[in-house]
């Protein structure tokens, strides 16, 4: 039955690799935002905003990070959608501006670490002399940890342990559902080199939650 | 299909991207092969883990501030764009100003810019006698006051510093025009020669203009130096003509735009020969061409002869620009050539040298 589904899956990928472009759902709402209806703009940002969230937030891996993405995306999309041609959907164009938006904070957030000018574990001089720094943690408690301790957690944890280039893949795939030649256009990769990345990516994320979960 | 081809094929079996032979293909191995059955299965279970990912929400307030980023942009790509091209009331008289100085400037670069141009080959015949009895005599040696006063100041000017430059040696005498259309002295006429000395004082007979060159002075001092009848007879009908000259000279106002009178100029094109200097067998020495090419641009070039009429170069001179000093005047840096024109069409050619040279129009 699984199979039939995805047959069905791969026959409407198989459609979209004709050329044809894909009709659009938003192409009406495009058309008034272009000619600068804010209010049709609007309707776009409330309708998209939780699927590029989603995104971000699977890539980025910190939620604040990722609202900022989104927001930073929909001004992008706003500023240049005088330049989008429809010949693509609109989700696939927003969604590529988020993605290259989330990788540039992916870049911006490792230099920072790695140039982080201290430690937080180092202790400080005050007046009573050197103390260590102890800064109340934002995570969880450890019950609430044990709650969520589950398998969503784990899958999430074994997301974020991937390489940036897995990652955005098996995002895009598994949880946007994008087609493997819509996700080839988005990153720009060819098809052959999309499935590699979605093979060795759940090929990973499979052997961590081996590791964490003992059997699948 | 080998075993792992068929292992690397099975993440696109499962979103159902294989052809309907490979399918076929690896669902028949599948059937022999545990290795790549249990990893199928793994594989699925992998697949199910990730789309149970719940969906974060986004916050209450993003669409709002996200809104409220694109509408300030678009304020200011709006604000931007009514700068750039509103109001028309403000824009039209800036835009209307800014032709006019791009006008303007042009009209001026392109009346002081001109582009050089070439000097014709001058002819190399000689100079026979005939050709000397041609040379155009002047029609006047001494400018009316009232001539003079057109373009006093700079002309004051240029004459002082030419008369400065000129040496006061009886070679110097040999260069002056005078000499040039002079045939030997007739005795008889030694007293007109003495009258035209006075002439440009009775002729005056008013106070004389204020910065009057101090080359015309040393003109009128000339009579000093033996006349020829030639000049005598020159000054003879510049004497029966001067008084009308002069009323010509006067009917030129002195706001009068002096440009006509060089638009008006007929020699334009047309390249004209003055004998300046001759050996004292009479032969040229030196010969001056002239073209005038329009109002503020003169050719001017000098051949050199020997006394047996041998030409031994000829020094070109390309003034294709230069500035006009004054409306009538055009002075050439390097050579200090000169042309001066009046109302009634007599002009004159002058360099640093040589005194000037009344050409016959």
């Amino acid at each position: 039955m699984g199979n039939e589904t995805n047959s069905l899956a791969a026959l409407s990928y198989n459609k979209g690799s004709t050329g044809i472009p894909p009709a659009d759902d938003d192409a009406g709402l495009v058309a008034r935002s272009r000619q600068g209806d804010l209010d049709a703009f609007e309707q776009l940002v409330i309708k998209h905003q939780k699927r590029m969230l989603n995104t971000a937030y699977r890539l980025i891996g910190d939620y604040d990070e990722a609202c900022e993405v989104v927001q930073d995306a929909f001004v992008s999309a706003h500023r240049n959608i005088k330049t989008f041609r429809g010949d693509s959907k609109f989700t696939t164009w927003l969604t590529a501006i988020t993605v290259n938006l989330s990788k540039n904070r992916l870049k911006h957030l490792k230099s920072r670490q790695g140039h982080e000018a201290y430690s937080l574990d180092d202790p400080v001089e005050t007046k009573d002399g050197a103390i260590t720094i102890d800064p109340p943690s934002t995570a969880p408690s450890v019950l609430d940890r044990l709650e969520k301790c589950d398998v969503q957690n784990r899958v999430q944890d074994c997301i974020k342990v991937l390489d940036p280039d897995f990652r955005e893949v098996l995002v895009l795939r598994d949880l946007q559902d994008l087609s493997y030649e819509e996700i080839g256009d988005l990153l720009k990769i060819p098809g052959g080199t999309v499935k590699s990345r979605l093979f060795r990516a759940r090929e990973m994320v499979k052997d961590c939650l081996k590791r964490v979960m003992g059997e699948l | 299909m080998r075993h792992k081809a068929i292992r690397h094929r099975l993440s696109e079996y499962i979103d159902g991207s294989v052809t309907a032979e490979e399918k076929a293909e690896i669902e028949e191995h599948l059937k022999t092969c545990t290795v790549c059955s249990d990893a199928l299965r793994e594989l699925k279970k992998t697949v199910e883990h990730i789309k149970t990912i719940e969906e974060v929400e986004p916050p209450a307030w993003m669409a709002q501030k996200t809104m409220a980023r694109v509408r300030t942009e678009a304020e200011q790509k709006q604000g931007l764009f009514r700068r750039l091209y509103l109001p028309l009331h403000v824009k039209l008289p800036i835009q209307a100003v800014a032709v006019l100085f791009l006008a303007i400037a042009a009209f001026y670069i392109y009346r002081n810019v001109q582009p050089t141009a070439r000097f014709e080959e001058m002819p190399t015949q000689q100079f026979s006698p005939e050709e000397k009895a041609a040379v155009p005599a002047p029609r006047s040696l001494e400018p009316s006051p009232a001539a003079n006063a057109k373009g006093e100041p700079s002309k004051a000017k240029d004459s002082s510093l030419r008369t400065k430059q000129v040496p006061q040696t009886p070679e110097y005498r040999a260069l002056d025009m005078r000499q040039e259309y002079e045939s030997p002295p007739a005795p008889a006429l030694e007293g007109k020669a003495a009258a035209r000395a006075q002439a440009p004082k009775e002729l005056a007979g008013q106070p004389a203009p204020a910065g009057e060159s101090k080359l015309l002075e040393r003109r009128a001092a000339a009579p000093q130096t033996p006349a020829p009848a030639m000049m005598q007879e020159q000054v003879e009908s510049a004497a029966g003509t001067s008084q009308q000259e002069e009323s010509k000279h006067e009917s030129v106002a002195p706001g009068q735009d002096k440009k006509g009178l060089l638009d008006r100029r007929e020699d334009r094109g047309t390249i004209e020969k003055v004998i300046i200097d001759r050996h004292p067998n009479g032969s040229p020495k030196l010969i001056v061409s002239y073209k005038i090419i329009n109002s503020h641009k003169v050719q001017i070039a000098e051949e050199r002869f020997d006394k047996d009429g041998e030409r031994h170069g000829i020094q070109k001179e390309y003034y294709a620009s230069g500035q006009v000093k004054t409306e009538a005047q055009y002075g050439y840096g390097k050579l200090d050539w000169y042309i001066e024109y009046y109302p009634d069409g007599v002009k004159r050619i002058g360099k640093s040298n040589y005194d000037w040279f009344w050409l016959k129009n």
